[in-house]
């Protein structure tokens, strides 16, 4: 099924999809020479009042809130038992694999010296900072998810014997990938606890990490459904009958949960403003920014996926999984870069550079690569042959 | 679906709003002089609107201009006295009015006046239906008065007008406002006005009087409105008016005549009863110069703080108490912070004890104390009178030739030279800046005394210690407060010229005082 | 409500950790180290001479930087610390002219960096610094989005060794009984350096004796729960650039909410999610074992039918079958008989 199609779409390897991959490509290369030559200044606009920029808050705050569809997806499955989701486990959990590796690839590149990413763990343990935890989370989960993922791997190289002991594992390390999945995705915005001085009041509250990770939910879920909608005509011909007569009832069933999810976010922001009494930051300029990410990216997406999951229109609500997926975006990097440092005068704040553009270009297009080279050889959209129904 | 979305974010702006909580117009409220919050019904239960805000000003100019004036709101009782309440008296004979009866009052009295100015087709108030309007809870205009007070320039004003008609048989208008003499400042705390608030008092007494001037048309009347005796912009025109007069006349207020003392003899008085003590008794006198005082202070009430007819506080807290502004040590330490005294008095803090030398100063002992105790007004007058007369007039000084002409400063030269200190220059540039100060003369008694305002911290002395004996290494264990020998130099010399707000050298002109190391 | 919650034991014995001195262990407050020292700095006294930051740039081996430190129209920028400087002095206008605040590393009693740091790269040091390690840093930097008062600064300029890089409150120089380079070159003696619980009283002795020159507050006495660097000042200290509205609850325990939540979701998450697997693995076996049910219950429904309708047939096919018998040997009979009718005379055929 898989060998005689990639033969014949062999044609011409200048498609359209591959000029643009290869002109990011190229031009990540050059600006890895001079971040590598230069210094993080002779590439960024970070400074030393903005210390974080896109790298962190695109690269690694909402590569790893949009690549929790692995562990929503795998939860659902196997501890939930919801076998309609079943076909959607492999693709999930290689976007996860993939998402949280080129996180850590981009750290590389943000990170001063990146070589010393291993001393946390292992040369002096700073147990008092949520960085260690999501760090340590991180570096777990990643192994988790890639054990995870060697079952496809196993099945492609015709590993049998491994490929079944591994898939044994696969309820432990489910329920292993959520408590992880919890710990790192609340650590992430519990990290902007710290400096309350700093992140405007409508934005920062206790209950930071709680929001982190009911949203995350939120975000797998969306990013489940809105990259199986993107990848379903390239990929389709790879799509197994399981996969595809299971595709519309998970979209339907994530999106009934999704919308759950973001009225509960919702509810508890809401909450929040209540038990801080922020009421009147609303009546500013980042009051009418925080309505709409509310009401325009939280909201709005909640009702749009019932209403889908009511009329049965799959349409709506990959229209609303999109919207969620651009809402977290739109809050991670409120964040982690707009009412960061709201404080400080307009000349002193951040803008991205376009070597900073560049290089998280740079790392999403290899991940689509790579995600093309894995999806066209292993078993991710089909069953393989030989354990067809041994799941 | 838009629409149910446009109705949600409306009925949250709308609840949002509602509940207040978006802007505050407390923050932006106005300030101003003439803002009288109403709440007269306070005092007879619980509110239920918040305090109406009332503009007296705008209201006074509003009647002016339609040819109205008090008493369109104010009434007059039997006596031809204006009341200063809101259309109706209040007194011993006056009814008691209810909580109901004032709401009324007000209510009815405020809007008919809006509805009929409405009806004219001008500018008018809030009217019926419009509560918020007056009561506010936030309110926009918030009081801001400063006191408008009556100080000796003020006062002569008043005493030299001719508008104000001299008493039966006297050449002096006192009687006009200190209606009982011998009691001037009985007016203030007499009986009749027990109870009241002061600003009843004084409105009653000047802004009546200056209103009836005014419909007479007199020459030169006081104002009436609020703003211009209680705004603060108004109140420094009036008294930069008044300096102004005074500077025509020479620069000396005439002196109010009521044959004040020019000089008295402050010690304890004892009867011609009383047994003779073995030995005089309590402090030595202190001859006070009176006359040069009254042309010192602004108002009388510096000193005679409880009125000029009420006995003085002669305690001794009341006299010493460095921190008051009518104590003569207080009002002394207030002159001390003049430019050419900061200069020196900067660095000691109000803590330090004066020494005994200063104590002499004004306690000059006498001979004949316990006749002097007997003595009568007049004697004591003349007594202390000789005794100002034998004060020393000028500022003394060492010989010049016992003042160092040059000091070089050698003690810590690192990177930059000794400094060649210009020592005589600089203590005659500062016994000549306070050489018409009485206080001065006076107080820095001894010729060394000056030399102390430097060399502190040891008996004043024309061969004081070297600086270094005392002030040596920085942050040591036993004293960690004194500062070590650079930083007392530059501490002392720098805070000498900026309390003198000299501008050269700045400090941070190193070489100004000690050239550079090659 | 994490807001509320316990502080965590990790949290607190991590910061415990963090500090080198035997603190009580455990404790939810610990004081800090008897022999810290403070420093402090009193705005009156500052008049902007730039010693303090020529010293430091001296002690410390700073490059050189574009303008010397004699120039004083550098003042007229509002300037922070960065990579080439530890400390700056900044310049402010107050009531009667202007006046100057020198900025540096505060040295908090629970500072924020040490606590964000993952790899442990700041310490406390018992006599009050906090010191920094480039050995292990990794360079990412969550030091200066902690730090409160905006004070570390990165190389971003070094390729392969970035460092992060704060005034270290001379702690070699301390070691060797010397005076950090700007306290010892401040001519007015604005800095003051003492333990830091001399420091707090000679602070508040010289507001008590010139009450109306300072404003009555020790900054950095409490706030961010304490630090070592602390001011005084003539005019509010919102005038001259400080901030006003930091707390006194220091950084560690900020998020130490956060940390103390981590053993609990370990704990408890397995047993949750173990619970709800069990839940729906029971769900799907009690469905599979009713579909099994009823699949046999219709199997022996549908033979119980079929035996009876088998029965009925065989009954009917017997019956059937006798009638056709009686009917085939009515018929013989009738036959027979009719046959014996015709052959009257014979009679002799039955012997």
């Amino acid at each position: 099924m898989s060998v005689d199609i990639t033969a014949a779409e062999k044609k011409s390897l200048f498609t359209p999809f591959n000029i643009i991959a290869g002109i990011i490509l190229i031009a990540g290369l050059i600006v890895t020479v001079m971040r590598f030559t230069g210094g993080i200044g002779a590439v960024t606009n970070l400074d030393q009042n903005n210390p974080w920029g896109i790298w962190i808050g695109f690269d690694l705050m909402c590569g790893v809130a949009l690549a929790a569809g692995g562990y929503t997806t795998s939860a659902a499955c196997y501890v939930f038992g919801l076998k309609k989701f079943h076909a959607g486990v492999r693709p999930a959990i290689l976007t996860a694999f993939l998402g949280y590796a080129l996180v850590v690839f981009a750290l590389g590149y943000d990170v001063g010296r990146p070589w010393r990413l291993p001393y946390p763990l292992f040369v002096s343990q700073g147990t008092t900072s949520l960085l260690f935890e999501v760090g340590l989370c991180v570096m777990l989960y990643l192994t988790v998810l890639f054990v995870e993922f060697t079952p496809a791997l196993f099945e492609w190289l015709g590993m049998k014997k491994i490929r079944n002991i591994v898939v044994k594992l696969t309820l432990a390390l489910t329920i292993f990938g959520v408590v992880l999945s919890t710990l790192h995705q609340s650590s992430l915005g519990a990290l902007f606890t710290i400096a309350p001085s700093k992140l405007h009041p409508l934005w920062y509250s206790p209950y930071l990490p709680v929001f982190f990770f009911v949203s995350s939910i939120a975000a797998g879920m969306s990013m489940v459904i809105f990259e199986g909608t993107l990848s379903h005509k390239p990929m389709h011909h790879l799509m197994d009958a399981e996969y595809l007569d299971n595709h519309d009832s998970l979209i339907l069933g994530f999106g009934k949960a999704a919308s759950l999810v973001l009225f509960g976010y919702f509810a508890i922001k809401m909450i929040g403003l209540a038990y801080d009494n922020n009421w009147h930051y609303l009546n500013t300029g980042y009051g009418a920014w925080f309505m709409v990410e509310m009401l325009g990216f939280v909201a709005l997406p909640s009702f749009l996926y019932a209403i889908g999951v009511r009329d049965r229109n799959i349409t709506l609500i990959k229209w609303a999984a999109g919207l969620t997926v651009l809402g977290i975006i739109v809050n991670r990097f409120n964040i982690s870069m707009i009412a960061f440092n709201y404080h400080l005068p307009s000349a002193d704040r951040y803008f991205p550079s376009w070597g900073e553009i560049t290089i998280s270009l740079f790392v999403v297009t290899i991940g689509v690569c790579v995600f093309r080279f894995i999806t066209t050889r292993m078993p991710i959209f089909y069953e393989h042959p030989d354990y067809k129904g041994e799941h | 679906m838009t629409a149910i979305l446009v109705v949600l974010a409306g009925v949250l702006g709308f609840q949002l709003e509602a509940m207040g909580m978006l802007g505050s117009a407390a923050d932006d409220a106005k300030e101003r002089p003439d803002v009288i919050m109403i709440d007269t019904i306070a005092r007879l239960g619980e509110l239920e609107q918040s305090a109406a805000v009332f503009l007296h000003d705008t209201h006074t100019k509003a009647l002016k201009e339609q040819g109205l004036d008090c008493q369109s709101c104010h009434k007059t009782d039997d006596k031809g006295n204006m009341s200063l309440k809101f259309k109706r008296l209040e007194g011993e004979n006056q009814p008691e009015l209810t909580a109901t009866e004032l709401k009324d009052i007000y209510h009815d009295g405020c809007i008919s006046c809006h509805t009929e100015t409405a009806d004219k087709n001008l500018k008018t108030g809030p009217m019926v239906g419009e509560c918020r309007s007056c009561h506010q809870e936030k309110p926009e205009f918030v009081a801001d008065r400063v006191d408008a007070g009556m100080d000796n320039v003020l006062h002569y004003a008043h005493w030299s007008s001719k508008e104000i008609p001299m008493d039966a048989g006297k050449d002096t208008n006192c009687g006009a406002c200190h209606t009982k003499q011998g009691e001037e400042d009985g007016w203030r705390f007499d009986a009749v006005n027990a109870g009241k608030p002061m600003s009843d008092v004084y409105h009653n007494q000047c802004v009546t009087c200056h209103q009836s001037l005014a419909v007479k048309k007199a020459e030169k009347t006081g104002p009436v409105e609020c703003a211009s005796c209680h705004g603060a912009n108004e109140v420094a025109v009036i008294k930069a008016k008044g300096a102004k007069m005074v500077r025509e006349m020479g620069g000396e207020l005439p002196r109010l005549p009521r044959k004040q003392p020019d000089a008295v003899l402050m010690m304890l008085k004892r009867s011609e009863n009383e047994p003779k003590p073995e030995k005089a008794t309590g402090m030595a006198p202190v001859a006070f110069d009176h006359k040069f005082h009254e042309g010192a202070v602004d108002t009388c009430n510096a000193c005679h703080v409880k009125g000029v007819n009420a006995p003085m506080d002669v305690s001794f807290e009341a006299m010493h108490d460095e921190n008051s502004d009518s104590s003569c040590i207080g009002c002394h330490a207030k002159e001390q912070q003049r430019p050419e005294c900061a200069s020196c008095h900067f660095m000691r803090s109000n803590e330090v004890k004066p020494s005994d030398a200063s104590c002499i100063s004004c306690h000059k002992p006498v001979e004949n104390g316990d006749v002097l105790m007997t003595a009568s007004d007049e004697a004591k007058a003349a007594e202390a009178a000789l005794l100002i007369a034998a004060r020393p007039e000028k500022l003394q000084l060492p010989a010049l030739d016992a003042i160092p002409e040059f000091v070089t400063i050698d003690a810590m030269v690192d990177k930059y030279e000794a400094s060649k200190m210009p020592h005589r220059k600089i203590v005659l540039s500062l016994a000549d800046k306070i050489k018409d100060s009485g206080l001065a003369s006076t107080f820095h008694a001894t010729p060394e005394a000056l030399c102390a305002g430097c060399h502190h911290n040891a008996p004043a002395t024309v061969t004081p210690p070297k600086c270094g004996s005392c002030h040596a290494k920085p942050f040591t264990e036993t004293d960690s407060a004194k500062p070590g020998l650079k930083a007392a130099y530059h501490g002392q010399c720098m805070g000498c010229h900026t309390e003198m707000k000299l501008e050269k050298p700045a400090a941070t002109n190193c070489v100004a005082c000690h050239e550079l190391k090659k | 409500m994490l807001r509320r919650t316990f502080l965590g034991l990790l949290g607190t014995a991590g910061a415990t950790a963090a500090i080198s001195t035997p603190a009580v262990a455990g404790g939810k407050e610990f004081a800090p180290h008897p022999d810290t020292l403070g420093v402090l700095f009193d705005a009156t006294r500052c008049i902007g001479c730039r010693k303090c930051e020529a010293a430091c740039n001296e002690v410390n081996n700073l490059p050189a930087p574009d303008k010397k430190f004699d120039d004083l129209t550098v003042l007229d920028q509002k300037r922070r610390t960065d990579d080439k400087t530890l400390t700056v002095v900044n310049k402010y206008q107050g009531k009667g002219g202007p006046v100057f605040r020198k900025s540096q590393c505060n040295h908090c009693l629970e500072p924020a960096c040490a606590s964000a740091c993952f790899v442990k790269a700041f310490k406390k040091l018992s006599n009050g610094a906090v010191e920094y390690d480039a050995s292990v840093c990794v360079g990412c930097r969550y030091c200066m989005v902690a730090c409160p008062f905006e004070i570390p600064a990165y190389e971003y300029d070094e390729p392969l060794t970035p460092r992060v890089m704060k005034c270290t409150m001379c702690a070699p120089r301390l070691a060797e009984g010397k005076l950090p380079g700007c306290v010892e070159q401040c001519p007015k003696e604005a800095l003051t350096i003492g333990l830091r619980k001399d420091i707090i009283k000679i602070a508040r002795e010289r507001i008590r004796k010139y009450p109306e020159r300072y404003v009555d507050h020790i900054y950095g006495e409490n706030e961010m729960g304490g630090t070592s660097w602390m001011y005084i000042s003539g005019e509010p200290f919102s005038e001259i650039g400080m901030r006003e509205d930091l707390g006194t609850t220091s950084a560690p325990e900020l998020t130490s909410g956060a940390l103390a939540a981590v053993p609990i979701v370990v704990g408890l998450w397995p047993v949750l999610l173990g619970g709800i697997y069990a839940v729906s693995k029971r769900k799907d076996k009690i469905a599979n074992d009713e579909r099994v049910a009823a699949v046999k219950d219709a199997l022996a429904k549908a033979g119980a039918e079929a035996e009876k309708k088998l029965s009925e047939e065989l009954g009917k096919a017997e019956v059937a079958n006798k009638r056709r018998i009686e009917v085939e040997v009515k018929k013989a009979v009738e036959e027979a008989l009719s046959a014996k009718d015709e052959e009257p005379a014979s009679g002799e055929e039955e012997a």
